[in-house]
């Protein structure tokens, strides 16, 4: 298993960290002068850390009860809840910084206009911090409903029949427990935020808020070559950062781990709400209206006005359906590349996170930070700065007719390398939280770890690898800031089409609200689509 | 699972593969800021005339292409085999660079010289205009301001906008024109007024349209292509001169490059086939004898009124390009 483990930590460093260094490599030390000089470069950084701890503190007061309480307690559908509150992460947050845009701009937003005011402004420290929220506190979220799901329900229980009551069990049960699975969804927020561009720069810009990735941008947008050095110098800062930051935690992280699933796991018995039921259940429907109905209906009004800005009845139409479904050479093209690329990608990373982390849960604790610490590295280096190293890299001569540059090729190696990470802590997570007894008792009957793998893994897993697949399908779906650089001709996806609309190419206007609507739709037909399944499934 | 294996393993190998293998028409590949619509069109054109090319096109703002084209520069190869798009002031680099090919096209005589490079590194192939615009529905046309300076007045505070020069080669050339009539003061007094910068001209346009932002800096082909179909934005050209834009054109030199195509390709964007190309997306044409865009004045009476390209004005934005951007971003972000 070592020699498997340090193959792997060989192929991951010249896949995650070659790229860039390679980029590293260009830098001069003169830029990270000019860099220091620069009087915005601390205030980004400054920016960056304060919203990343807001928006991870909020995501883990939103996300964490949401998940107790679709989990632990008695809540009416609670299931459907759960798959609702889920649907955030699939949404692209540009997306949701679009809709919100038009809901709440305190000029003309919907809500100033509902409302005869211009108190709502979404340009503003409040407004980034809810949309960024609004949309990653799904990280949170799943990461504990996951861990809450497997957790040997037992230990509560016991708990109770020594008397606890249910927040002593709470406090000195569940949190303990829950303990790496909330510091993993707070670390994956934080880390998200500080690379998070598209919200950021179409929030935070108007507002004159600054961050790291928005002023990588500006630096690369200077147009010189030395502006490109100084945006991948500072890039360099926050990859350097967040691996400190990544082993700080794990230094700190001292939780034991706990084996979560028994061989025999029991039905875990749920608190009861009692009074609170209802209301419990009304501010979670709120919840999900705000962060998920209106942002929709604010996209689908604009995608069905006619001519932008004018709310009247005989404004409605189809007319921008009609232009961008069957008058514009890119969407069916972009529909196909969008959908083969998230595809691909999502069976390759789920495929080969299953292997790893199974290498991972069973090996020792040294090797084993140093792959996450590696593979995690594109994931929190912003994602024009990982498209810049993978042209240097991929551009290259040497490739000859193998070179990726400019196909679809180099897209599905770039979204492999950026969301490897989400899937491998996932899966990790899960294969830790099964007790070796398992194995062991497999072991003892002869099996091979391949058989191991398949007959004994593979099944318990099925709904985790389920869920993996789509974890990193949806986001890839409709990637823009990589895609942005890296696609070539005829190489649109959604993301770019949405971008390319809503910025240079639509001249009639709600383009990018009919596609945003069109994806917006198809995943809450899938939401339905598989819940009814589900149901099915169960009443058979 | 082994048969799930192999079939997955077969669509990543179909999908690399796939994507690698290159056609064996000889490919032509063309970096342009020109919308999209402009594109498709000009696009089915280059294939009937040559029919032995594959025309690759990528498009993206100005300051997209030159970050695409300076990334593949430090990679040691450009892919590009033209250019075209709206910052003069990076051709300008790129000419001092060494990056671009020598050639004077056919009918680049007509081109005035001073929107063509004097050794022929590049040339300007059209004309798009930064204009004024409002929407007419929240601003009345008496009201609507009469010039850029007019933008400065307190009664505009939180209703105009720009697209980013960060983003735009036409805004960064807009503000550079500005800055060189008015100096950042001009600016310092916009960012009183709260005005926003953000994304290309069609970010001003929807913004105008949504009356988010009801009066913006915008080029006069995004108003004029709303003409049949929002007549709420209205164009004013302002009293201090409209700023005519370059759209440049420019071969690239690198290693195999297909000089003789390239040649013939750049022929054909200024000769009529490729202008009407250009007129039709409401761009004047810098060849006298060519019609106006439909909708707009005259190229004369624009040009009599607009602010002059010189010498030192382009070479001193040229070398203070990277310093403008800075200073604005200061102001303004």
């Amino acid at each position: 298993m070592k020699k498997i483990q340090i193959l792997l930590l060989v192929l991951f460093s010249t896949l995650c960290i070659g790229p860039l260094v390679f980029l590293l490599l260009q830098v001069k030390a003169s830029s990270f002068s000019l860099l220091l000089a620069n009087d915005l470069t601390k205030q980004s950084i400054l920016g960056t850390i304060i919203l990343s701890f807001c928006v991870s503190s909020l995501c883990l007061l939103i996300g964490f009860p949401l998940a107790w309480l679709v989990e632990r307690t008695d809540i009416p559908i609670s299931q459907r809840l759960k798959s609702w509150l889920m649907l955030p992460y699939i949404i692209p947050p540009y997306i949701g910084a679009i809709a919100w845009i038009s809901l709440a701009n305190p000029q003309s937003g919907f809500l100033n206009i509902l409302f005869g005011t211009h108190g709502f402004n979404i340009y503003s420290w409040t407004g980034l911090v809810f949309i960024e929220s609004s949309f990653l506190f799904t990280y949170v979220f799943m990461t504990t409903a996951s861990a809450l799901s497997k957790m040997d329900s037992s230990l509560e229980e016991s708990a109770r029949i020594c008397g606890a009551n249910h927040f002593q069990v709470f406090c000195h049960i569940t949190v303990p427990i829950l303990k790496p699975a909330l510091v993993n969804g707070f670390l994956l927020v934080f880390l998200s935020t500080a690379a998070s561009f598209g919200v950021p720069a179409m929030i935070g810009g108007p507002a004159r808020l600054h961050f790291i990735t928005t002023q990588i941008f500006a630096f690369q947008r200077l147009g010189t070559e030395n502006g490109l050095l100084m945006s991948i110098a500072f890039s360099s800062l926050l990859m350097v950062s967040s691996l400190l930051l990544f082993f700080g935690l794990k230094l700190f992280d001292d939780v034991q781990k706990v084996s979560m699933v028994g061989g025999k796991s029991s039905r875990p018995s749920l608190v009861e709400l009692g009074k609170l039921k209802v209301p419990v259940l009304i501010t979670i429907l709120s919840f999900l209206f705000i962060v998920l109905i209106m942002p929709f209906l604010s996209l689908l009004f604009s995608s069905l006005s006619e001519t932008q800005g004018v709310i009247s009845l005989t404004n409605i139409g189809f007319k921008n359906f009609s232009r961008i479904l069957f008058s514009t050479e890119e969407t069916p093209r972009a529909f196909y590349n969008s959908f083969l690329l998230s595809i691909s990608a999502g069976l390759v990373i789920t495929i080969l996170s299953f292997f790893t982390a199974y290498v991972q849960s069973r090996s020792d604790n040294k090797t084993r930070n140093w792959i996450e610490g590696i593979v995690n590295l594109p994931f929190s280096t912003p994602g024009t700065i990982l498209a810049i190293s993978m042209i240097l890299v991929f551009s290259q001569s040497f490739w000859g007719r193998w070179s990726l540059y400019n196909s679809l090729g180099l897209l599905l190696v770039a979204y492999i390398l950026k969301f490897f990470s989400l899937s491998l802590k996932t899966l990790t997570e899960s294969f830790s939280q099964i007790h070796q007894s398992l194995e062991e008792a497999a072991q003892l009957c002869g099996a091979s770890r391949f058989r191991i793998l398949i007959d004994i893994y593979f099944p318990i897993l099925r709904p985790a690898l389920f869920a993996t697949f789509f974890l990193i399908m949806m986001p890839c779906l409709s990637e823009l800031t990589m895609t942005l650089l890296l696609s070539g001709p005829g190489q649109e996806t959604l993301g770019i089409l949405i971008y390319q609309l809503q910025e240079y190419s639509d001249m009639g206007g709600g383009g990018a609200a009919v596609i945003s609507t069109l994806i917006l739709t198809f995943i809450l037909c899938f939401n339905l689509a598989y819940h009814l399944l589900q149901e099915r499934r169960s009443i058979a | 699972m082994t048969k799930m294996h192999i079939k997955l393993a077969t669509i990543f190998l179909y999908l690399l593969l796939a994507s690698c293998t290159s056609s064996k028409k000889t490919e032509f590949w063309i970096y342009t800021s020109i919308y999209k619509d402009t594109v498709n069109d000009i696009k089915a054109d280059l294939e009937k005339q040559f029919p032995d090319v594959t025309f690759n096109f990528y498009q993206a703002g100005s300051e997209e292409i030159a970050t695409k084209v300076n990334t593949e520069d430090l990679a040691g190869k450009i892919q590009a085999d033209l250019l075209i798009s709206s910052d003069r002031f990076w051709y300008e680099d790129l000419v001092k660079k060494e990056k671009l090919l020598s050639y004077k096209p056919i009918n680049s005589d007509s081109v005035e010289d001073f929107f063509k490079q004097k050794d022929g590194y590049y040339t300007t192939i059209s004309f798009p205009l930064m204009v004024l615009g409002y929407n007419s529905e929240v601003v009345p046309d008496k009201e609507a301001p009469e010039s850029f300076k007019d933008l400065t007045l307190p009664k505009w505070k939180n209703k105009i906008s720009s697209g980013s020069p960060l983003a735009s080669g036409t805004q960064f050339t807009t503000v550079a024109f500005l800055k060189e009539k008015y100096g950042w003061e001009y600016f310092k007094d916009l960012r009183k007024n709260e005005f926003m910068a953000e994304g290309g001209n069609s970010g001003v346009i929807r913004r105008l349209q949504n009356k988010e932002k009801p009066v913006g800096i915008v080029l006069l082909e995004n108003i004029l292509r709303l003409k049949t179909t929002d007549q709420r934005i209205k164009a004013i050209f302002p009293k201090d001169g409209s700023i005519i834009q370059s759209n440049i054109m420019a071969l690239v030199k690198k290693e195999n490059a297909q000089t003789e195509l390239g040649h013939k390709i750049a022929d054909w964007f200024l000769s009529e086939a490729g202008q009407k190309h250009m007129i039709k997306s409401f761009m004047y044409s810098p060849i006298p004898g060519f019609a106006n865009p439909e909708g707009a004045p005259d190229f004369k009476t624009v040009k009599a009124n607009a602010k002059p390209w010189t010498k030192e004005f382009i070479e001193k934005t040229m070398i203070d390009r990277e310093k403008i951007k800075d200073e604005y971003s200061k102001i303004i972000f």
